[in-house]
Formats: C-alpha cells, sequence, structure tokens
C-alpha cells in the first residue's frame, strides 16, 4: 500500500505542470460551485423563512410619503368601521448599551408581529413563555449570545435593564424589518425580509423600555429601516380584501401578506430554476473542460500503468493505484480550497450566500462525482481490458 | 524445467465478431539456460506468443508449463507475481517511464515486487557499471539515446534476478552499432548469470546470434 501510494504520488509529482492545471481547474470549479450552491441554499432558506408568516387576515400597509400630518391609520379605520378589530403590527429601532458601554442594536416586535412572523430558530423558543425576575425575554440575531445568557444592559435614558436570551436565529437568517427602499411598491415578502446590523429582538410591548428608547416616527432610523411600515389585521368576514383595498388606496398601500408571500414563493422558485439550469450548465462545462483533462491524463498515463502491470503488478493493483491518484488529486485540491476558502467570506456576499457545511460537502462530493464520470471508463479498462493489446495497438501505429 | 507449450492457440474475436487466430498449435520446448529466437514476419504472432509465455496475456487453447508447473489456471495475483520474480522483459520500445531517473525506472520492479530497497540500490549500482552507464543513475530516461535507454532496460529487467529474459524486438529501435552492442550483452549476460532468454525477432541477423531459431509464421510453427 505504501508503494502504491508512493507510485500514485509520483504520477502527480513528474507531471506537475498538467496536475497543476488540473488542481487548479478543480478549485475553479469548487469556488464556482459553491457560488452556486451557496446561492440556491439561500434561495432555499429563504423559500423557507416564507413559512415563518402568519398571512391570514393580515396586510401590509405602507402608508404615502406625502400623508395628511395628522393621518393615523388606527384613528380612520376605527372612524370609519367602528366594529372593526384592526391590529398594528409595529417594529422600533432601538439601541441598548450592554454593561453601559457596548452598544447593541435591537429591533423591537409588537405583539401583532410577534404573532405574524414566527421567524425559524436554530436554539429555543419564540417569545412564549414570560419570564420572572423583571427580565425582557431576546432573541439573538447574530449568534453572538446562546440561549440562557443574560445581559444587563441601560437604555438610553440610563434606565437599568436586564435581557435573557431565550433563542436563537439561524447565523445566516434574516430578520423582518421594513426596508425603507422599494417598499412602497411591496408585493412580496422579500420586501420584509432583511439582514440588518442588529443584534437582538425584544418585544416592544415590555413595559420595561422606557419610552425615550424608542424611536419615534419623526425620528428616521439610520439603518435603512422604516418604523411607520405597519401590518394590519382586519378580520375577513368584516371586510373582504379587495373592500380594504379599496378603502385604504387614497392613504397608501395595502397588500395582503397571503398575496406577498406568494408572490414571493413565486420568485423564489423562478430564481432557483434559474440557478438550477444554471447549475446544469456549469456541470457540463466542468465534465467538458475538468473531466476532459482529467480524461486526457488518463489516456497519458495508459502506458505507464501498462509498464506497472508489466513488471508485476495485477490489474486490480494498477485500479487501486489510479484510484490513489485521483484521490490525492483531490485531496490536494481540496486543500488548496480551504486555504482559498479563508478569503471567500470576501469573496462572496454574505447576504446573498449561504456557505453553510452543507454546501461545502455538497460541492466535494459533486466534484468527487465528476472524477468518478470521467475516470470511471477508464478505472473500468485498467481493470478489465488485455492491457498489452491496448499496448501494443499504441506503437504498431 | 523450462518452458513447454502443447498446441498453444490464441483466437480473438474480432469487432465485427468473427473469431481471428493468431496463434494456433504452438509446442515449444525451451530448455533452462538456452538463448533461443523466435523468428517470423510482422504480424506473424511473435508478441502475442512472447506475451502468454511471460504471463501478460493468455492462451485460449493448448497448454503451457513452466518449470513443470502447468499455467493455465494460474490466479491473476500469481501470474503478477511470477512477471515480478520469474520474468524480465526487454521491449521494443523499451518500456521505460519516460519523466522518471534511470534509477527510478530500474527500482520498479522491486517497489512493486516489496523486495528490499537498500539491496536494490546497490545492486542497481553494480548493474549500472557493469553496463557502462555508471553516470546515469539520476538521469531522467527521455534525455537518452535509444541504445542507452535499452541498457537500462536490460538492467530492470534483471535487478530482480530473474531466470528468464523476454526480449520483443529488443533491437528493434537501434542503430546498428548500438543493435549490435545489445547482442552482445545479451550473450553476456546469458554467460554469466545462467539466465534462458527468449528473443522475438524478425531480423535473421538478431537470430543468428542465438542459440536455436523457432520459425513462426501466419501463427504457427515452422518445422
Ligand atoms: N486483439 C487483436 N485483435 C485483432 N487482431 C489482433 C489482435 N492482437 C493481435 N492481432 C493480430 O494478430 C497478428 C499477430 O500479432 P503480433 O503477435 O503482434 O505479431 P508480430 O509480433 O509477429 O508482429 C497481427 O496480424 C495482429 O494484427
Ligand atoms: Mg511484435
Amino acid at each position: 500500500m505504501a508503494a502504491d501510494l508512493y507510485l500514485a504520488w509520483n504520477l502527480i509529482v513528474k507531471k506537475y505542470k498538467s496536475q497543476a492545471l488540473l488542481v487548479l481547474q478543480t478549485v475553479l470549479a469548487l469556488l464556482l460551485l459553491m457560488f452556486l450552491l451557496g446561492r440556491i441554499e439561500f434561495l432555499r432558506w429563504n423559500f423557507e423563512s416564507a413559512n415563518a408568516f402568519t398571512t391570514q387576515d393580515s396586510y401590509f400597509f405602507m402608508p404615502y410619503h406625502f400623508k395628511p400630518a395628522s393621518f393615523d391609520i388606527m384613528d380612520t379605520l376605527a372612524k370609519v368601521y367602528p366594529s372593526l378589530s384592526v391590529e398594528n403590527g409595529d417594529i422600533r429601532s432601538l439601541t441598548l448599551w450592554e454593561d453601559g458601554q457596548t452598544p447593541l442594536s435591537a429591533l423591537g416586535y409588537n405583539d401583532v408581529i410577534l404573532q405574524h412572523c414566527r421567524l425559524p430558530l436554530q436554539e429555543g423558543s419564540w417569545f412564549e413563555d414570560a419570564l420572572q425576575n423583571g427580565e425582557v425575554p431576546a432573541i439573538s440575531v447574530t449568534g453572538a449570545y446562546a440561549v440562557g445568557d443574560v445581559l444587563s444592559c441601560t437604555q438610553n435614558d440610563g434606565t437599568p435593564l436586564t435581557l435573557r436570551i431565550i433563542g436563537r436565529l439561524d447565523r445566516h437568517a434574516q430578520v423582518l424589518a421594513f426596508k425603507t427602499t422599494g417598499s412602497a411598491n411591496a408585493i412580496s415578502i422579500e420586501d420584509f425580509l432583511t439582514r440588518p446590523n442588529c443584534d437582538l429582538i425584544v418585544p416592544l410591548a415590555s413595559a420595561r423600555f422606557a419610552s425615550v428608547a424608542l424611536t419615534g416616527d419623526d425620528a428616521q432610523p439610520d439603518d435603512g429601516l422604516l418604523a411607520s411600515a405597519q401590518i394590519l389585521q382586519i378580520p375577513q368576514d368584516e371586510l373582504t380584501p379587495q373592500e380594504v383595498a379599496e378603502r385604504l388606496r387614497s392613504y397608501g398601500t395595502c397588500v395582503p401578506l397571503t398575496t406577498m408571500v406568494e408572490n414571493f414563493r413565486a420568485d423564489m422558485t423562478l430564481e432557483m430554476t434559474t440557478y438550477g439550469v444554471l447549475n446544469l450548465i456549469f456541470t457540463v462545462l466542468t465534465l467538458v473542460g475538468l473531466g476532459g483533462n482529467n480524461a486526457m491524463q488518463n489516456m497519458m498515463n495508459e502506458r505507464q500503468f501498462v509498464i506497472y502491470y508489466m513488471l508485476g503488478a495485477p490489474q486490480k493493483r494498477v485500479v487501486r493505484i489510479e484510484v490513489l491518484r485521483s484521490g490525492l488529486l483531490l485531496g490536494i485540491s481540496f486543500l488548496f480550497f480551504v486555504l482559498l476558502s479563508l478569503f471567500i467570506p470576501s469573496l462572496y456576499p454574505a447576504d446573498t450566500h449561504l456557505l453553510t457545511g452543507r454546501v461545502y460537502l455538497q460541492s466535494v462530493g459533486y466534484l468527487i462525482l465528476i472524477y468518478l464520470l470521467s475516470s470511471g471508463l477508464f478505472l473500468v479498462r485498467l481493470g478489465r481490458a488485455n492491457l498489452m493489446e491496448a499496448y501494443q495497438k499504441e506503437w504498431r501505429e | 524445467m523450462g518452458i513447454v507449450t502443447q498446441g498453444l492457440g490464441k483466437t480473438v474475436v474480432l469487432k465485427n465478431g468473427e473469431p481471428l487466430a493468431i496463434l494456433q498449435d504452438v509446442s515449444i520446448t525451451i530448455e533452462q539456460g538456452e538463448m533461443v529466437a523466435i523468428q517470423g514476419a510482422s504480424g506473424a504472432g511473435k508478441s502475442t506468443l512472447l506475451h502468454i509465455l511471460g504471463l501478460l496475456d493468455t492462451a485460449t487453447e493448448g497448454e503451457y508449463w513452466l518449470d513443470g508447473a502447468p499455467v493455465q489456471h494460474m490466479k491473476k495475483k500469481e501470474a503478477a507475481r511470477q512477471r515480478n520474480q520469474t520474468f524480465g522483459f526487454v521491449m521494443q520500445d523499451f518500456a521505460l517511464i519516460e519523466d522518471e531517473s534511470v534509477l527510478d525506472n530500474i527500482l520498479l520492479p522491486v517497489l512493486l515486487g516489496g523486495g528490499n530497497m537498500g539491496k536494490a540500490r546497490e545492486r542497481a549500482g553494480t548493474l549500472l557499471a557493469q553496463f557502462g552507464l555508471s553516470d546515469f543513475a539520476a538521469r531522467r530516461v527521455g534525455y537518452l539515446s535509444g541504445g542507452e535507454k535499452q541498457r537500462v532496460a536490460m538492467i530492470r529487467a534483471l535487478i530482480n534476478d530473474p531466470p528468464y529474459l523476454l526480449a520483443d524486438e529488443p533491437t528493434g529501435a537501434l542503430d546498428s552499432k548500438s543493435a549490435a552492442l545489445m547482442m552482445d550483452i545479451f550473450s553476456m549476460v546469458r554467460k554469466n548469470w545462467q539466465k534462458t532468454i527468449v528473443i522475438v525477432t524478425h531480423d535473421a541477423g538478431v537470430a543468428a546470434r542465438c542459440d536455436r531459431i523457432l520459425r513462426l509464421s501466419d501463427g504457427r510453427m515452422l518445422p
């Protein structure tokens, strides 16, 4: 076995120029593949996070920018339809100071939002259990905190506050927030999901927050988030979606969440299909490029394998040496890839690609498959064909 | 002892499904220590016969005894071991690995056979000196001349000290001077180390340097 490994290694080292090309091709293929699979993973995750929304009777409402100064959606609706139960979903940006010095940014969700958007958690539970000791429950967004961590903070006005982490989002998860860009025509959940620069999600309703901590309507948050966008809940048996849209037309854009989720899913499906097709094209190109080069190397190595056979290696052993060679080459490529991947975060915008362990594994598995496809026939030939015949044919001509 | 075949034949099936007899009814005896030529025109089946004798290929008919033991049903692993230990091969195209050094080429049978590399290195040094290639150990085979390559192939064939040397047109790719030198080497090897040597050739001059000539024509032995 040691001898076989040595021979396999020699096959690579002695032809290092062509093998280096093969390694380069493999590494590039891995990077491209990661890009594709990472994007698909991201889309898939988004697709799933659409499940986080309870869409029944819910509307996204975006008041027009030039609205009457006195306009208040709750007041307006209550005046026109006194019997309606309208709930106002609200999201605010908060700044807290951990240990009185480190700034923590948090998103405050009111009860309506908390109820309608149960973001998929990696660990813990979504604001269910009431906490004692006057602690405020919080969900860690960045993964910087673990479930059970207790943070002592102060608010902007100096009021102390104790937070307890009850859940943790996936490292790549997006959270619900109202984006300032494009949201006037919001028609898809995508306009809600974002990865804001935020550490925590806290319940806005908690009476513990000093009112000054809340970023008010007038104070524009500087992280591209809008506090005044709202999620309304209007029971359907009182007002149909058409009627709701009709009534609110003059005040702002109003879209049923159901529609938004559907649109979002349709978008994601389309994009996933696109990337699926790209993946297919990639596979074919890789097979032609990487697989073709590998196959050519194999052809050029064949004579050497026949020599091994002649000098006393059974055909099975010849096959083993070739398998070792491919394995070593893949190993080297992967090593290079791992080194390169230290820089991957700067190569790939993390927001649009999920580079999870699974993506890495998938990429490697995929490449092994491509090697097998391009080497498979050669291996079968090495193992079964009459090697001397092949050898003779070569120099008879 | 030695090589004995009885009614040996090889039939291959062509792509169009037709059978083609490459060798037919080959019955030969080669005694230990003999230097025998198998002479025949191109396409007579010489290489095929040599491959069968060297356990590189198998016959489809007849029988073959190597040192008294039948080889027709020999396991592939055992055949490989015999190729490594019992036979040394010298081929027309040298069958050397061009981008490896002379020494690495020579040691390949030892590496494959799991032999003692230290001892083999010593032996390789002695043989290189004997064949006038002392300074060549570290050189890449690709840079050698045809005559030098064939001498390297000869040393590789001898490295495991096998009782048999099988050569397929060993002078086929050499100029006449190198060819003559190569034949001198065969004679010397046989005399000094009592090897049994089988040389396949179409060249009457080469055949004439052997003790005995077996003639092959269209896959059959001529009387
Ligand atoms: N696998 C094969 N298929 C078809 N023809 C073959 C095959 N192997 C050998 N032959 C033919 O058999 C004949 C003998 O081949 P070979 O032993 O190489 O002859 P020689 O070495 O005497 O020139 C040649 O005509 C060759 O073309
Ligand atoms: Mg021949």
